[in-house]
């Protein structure tokens, strides 16, 4: 028997969080949020064929809209993550939703750090059909700071209605437009990207290019 | 992958493979990782370790650039130089990466040239890649570092120490390259006494298996089986290369990997 079976590895996998940030506001109602729904299982299943990345990816979920502001899901690994069904509702409280997020992302860094585990740049993936009907500027000021200092990377997606150029003021990173509701496409590419990052360098870990499901 | 050819007997039995990630056979790219092993003298020997920056349009070919011309500068250094000074094997490992970035440069600005020709320019980035470089002379090792990728080795005691210094960056993917401005304030370069009976130098592909991260120490039920491995004349590269490139290893890296293991054959171990 070769020496080489013998190899053990390190036990620590690496970690890319990931947080997906969701308008589940009254106007998502039907089509929308069942489409949304369908594009998370699918982020699930992506997931969760790719061994490596069942290990290293975690997500968490926050949804701004049905009962305010919610943590639906904690940081989980994405082998144990089970696609929720979100319901929608209410108005927009995006701003707050924000700074829940970026909290979520600070509190997981530090996990990471006091356990010692090696982590990728995170990301923060919002996704709206509307814009901020509460205050943000404070959660757009802090979007900038972290993006200033590298510390994630926060993406924003548009469905048609969502306000671009509110959107534009929020994020760093020029947003995009989702065509029609083509969030199966979106969630694919989204776990495509996140198994990418460990090939990859900072600063191109997510210069990826969205494709198939922007409208241009 | 250079290889020395080369009748000079040498204490150090060396075997080395570099295979591509799966993350990079899924998007069409080749090996980016790269590496050379040359015998200079029956106890000096050089090694480099070099992995291109996955976004660089030409990371492979700036990988294998880095490679020769840093062990082609190590050669011309240290040839002939039976007893070798610690000061003077600093200065060549620092000369040796000065001559791999100025290797990058000469090909991005020939290319520059002939753009009139009709070829694409590219600036010097499109070659961005680490390097790792190890001199066993006499009685030093040397290493040289400008971004990630690990080298270990086992001392006169048995005990597993890492001679390379972890990236400062936050994150795992953050790393420095040879095509950076400032590549030379960021570069690490060391030198010891030589007292290893055992080295092991790998690109970061390798090193996300084999390094505690938190603490910087060596995996101990990583190498020791491998230094087996190595010390056993009848194992081949080949053997090597189908463990790196194996379910088992692929389950837990996708990037390009890259392990170079040098054994001892003498039985000495200096103090």
């Amino acid at each position: 028997m070769s020496d080489l079976q013998n190899v053990e590895f390190v036990n620590a996998d690496p970690r890319c969080a990931c947080v997906l940030l969701l308008d589940t506001s009254g106007s998502m109602r039907g089509a929308p949020i069942d489409a949304l729904n369908q594009g998370l299982r699918t982020l699930q299943t992506e997931l969760q064929a790719d061994e490596l990345a069942a290990r290293r990816v975690e997500v968490a979920i926050v949804t701004f809209g049905y009962n305010g502001v919610q943590v639906v899901q904690e940081f989980v690994t994405a082998g144990q993550f089970s696609a929720p069904t979100l319901q929608s509702g209410g108005d927009t409280p995006m701003g707050h939703a924000i700074n829940v997020a970026l909290d979520l992302v600070r509190a997981r860094k530090e996990t990471y750090r006091s356990n010692g585990v090696p982590y990728y740049q995170p990301w923060v993936f919002m996704i709206t059909d509307g814009g901020p009907t509460d205050t943000w500027d404070s959660a757009a000021q802090r979007v900038k700071e972290e993006e200033a200092k590298k510390g994630l990377a926060f993406f924003a997606v548009g469905v048609a209605g969502a306000n671009m150029p509110t959107l534009s003021q929020i994020a760093v990173r020029q947003p995009l437009l989702l065509d029609g509701l083509r969030f199966v496409d979106l969630f694919v590419w989204l776990s495509q990207s996140q198994r990418r990052v460990s090939g990859s360098k900072v600063g191109e870990q997510t210069a990826l290019p969205p494709a198939g499901w922007t409208s241009v | 992958m250079i290889h020395p050819v080369s009748d000079i007997p040498t204490v150090w039995r060396i075997i080395g493979a570099s295979v591509t990630g799966t993350s990079h056979l899924a998007r069409g790219l080749g090996c980016q990782d790269a590496h050379g092993i040359r015998h200079l003298a029956k106890e000096v020997t050089v090694i480099a370790v070099a992995d291109g920056a996955g976004s660089a349009g030409r990371a492979s070919e700036g990988s294998e650039l880095a490679v020769k011309s840093s062990l082609d500068s190590l050669c011309a250094s240290l040839e002939n130089v039976p007893d070798l000074p610690d000061t003077s094997l600093a200065d060549a490992l620092r000369g040796a990466l000065i001559a791999a970035r100025t290797s990058l440069t000469e090909m991005a600005g020939a290319e520059e040239d002939d753009a009139d020709a009709g070829h694409a320019s590219d600036s010097l980035d499109q070659f961005a890649t680490t390097l790792i470089l190890v001199v066993l002379a006499k009685r030093w090792l040397g290493i040289a570092q400008v971004g990630d990728g690990a080298a270990v080795v086992r001392d006169a005691e048995g005990s597993l120490q890492v001679l390379t210094i972890p990236s400062s960056g936050e994150y795992l993917n953050e790393t420095f390259f040879l095509t950076s401005p400032d590549y030379l304030q960021k570069s690490h370069i060391r030198v010891w006494p030589l007292s290893a009976d055992a080295l092991a130098v790998m690109s970061d592909g390798v090193q996300v298996l084999a390094i505690n991260y938190a603490d910087n120490t060596a995996h101990a039920p990583f190498f020791e089986p491998i230094f087996r491995f190595a010390s056993n004349a009848h194992t081949s590269e080949d053997e090597l290369r189908s463990f790196l490139e194996s379910p088992k290893v692929c389950a837990h890296t996708d990037d390009d990997k890259t392990l170079v293991v040098a054994i001892r054959t003498d039985g000495t171990v200096l103090s």
